[in-house]
């Protein structure tokens, strides 16, 4: 259920996605320095410190990454182009080989357009975050063998 | 905190990255925890300058990442090496082993 709502929930864009990135990494530090007993807005002046200038470290970032962005935007236009001229060839000329051609463009553009699709959806549009990575034969950081983080395990034993 | 530290070069950091993450995924905080413990200050790596680095390292496919739940249980962004990457951190290392030999054979001559 929490997938399909996440499925139709607005795709976040590369912004806001290093931006989260960015933040988490300055509110991970933050803490850190917290625990060592420093006060938290000294913390948080020496993790954004320890950091460099966000802003531009954002901007690089989002460059970097809409990279890909722009690859699938062409291959979008092109299978968009495919399936237009599939179709037109469909509507508009009256040989029967023609409309083959026409049935074969308008396939590969409908295809193609779903798996840009699917693949723009990737991980995010089915990721929740009260659930641990998928698809990750080790544990990431901080968790077990059985995915419990170390307030867990504390809290078991 | 030592004063002789020295600036890494980009080619560089993208090896620590690539030797971090060749043992466990991990979220870019947790990448920059592991190699400030490991370089133990001896060298200058600023945590902003890893983000570049890995975005540019995905675009080249030699890491994947994908969005999970961190220790915190916050959204975190996971790192993991591709296929590609394993090869590219087992050609980077044979090519900085024999630079450094050679820049040490240099010194040692002097």
């Amino acid at each position: 259920m929490r997938s399909l709502q996440d499925l139709f929930r607005k795709k976040p864009t590369i912004e806001t996605e290093v931006d989260e990135e960015l933040t988490f990494h300055i509110d991970m530090q933050t803490r850190d320095y917290e625990s060592q007993g420093i006060s938290r807005e000294r913390s948080r002046t020496m993790a954004e410190t320890r950091f460099g200038n966000v802003s531009r470290i954002k901007k690089e970032c989002v460059r970097i990454g809409s990279g890909k962005t722009f690859l699938i935007w062409i291959l979008d236009a092109v299978f968009m182009m495919s399936l237009v001229t599939g179709l037109l060839l469909r509507l508009f000329v009256p040989e029967m080989h023609v409309n083959r051609v026409g049935d074969v463009m308008m396939m590969i553009g409908g295809l193609g357009i779903l798996l840009v699709y699917a693949k723009q959806c990737g991980a995010n549009a089915f990721s929740s975050t009260s659930q641990k990575p998928l698809g990750l034969n080790t544990p990431p950081v901080g968790f077990d063998e059985k995915g419990r983080t170390p307030f867990d395990r504390v809290r078991e034993d | 905190m030592r004063t002789n530290r020295t600036d890494i070069m980009q080619g560089t950091l993208e090896l620590l990255i690539l030797k971090t993450l060749s043992r466990e995924p991990m979220h870019g905080y947790g990448i920059a925890q592991r190699i400030h413990q490991t370089v133990d200050d001896l060298l200058k790596v600023e945590d902003g300058s890893l983000y570049p680095a890995l975005y540019r390292m995905e675009a080249r496919g030699w890491i994947a990442s994908e969005w999970g739940a961190s220790e915190n249980n916050r959204r975190a962004k996971f790192y993991k090496l591709t296929r590609t990457g394993r090869k590219q951190l087992d050609a980077q290392s044979v090519n900085w082993e024999r630079i450094s030999r050679a820049v040490m054979r240099v010194l040692g001559a002097t």
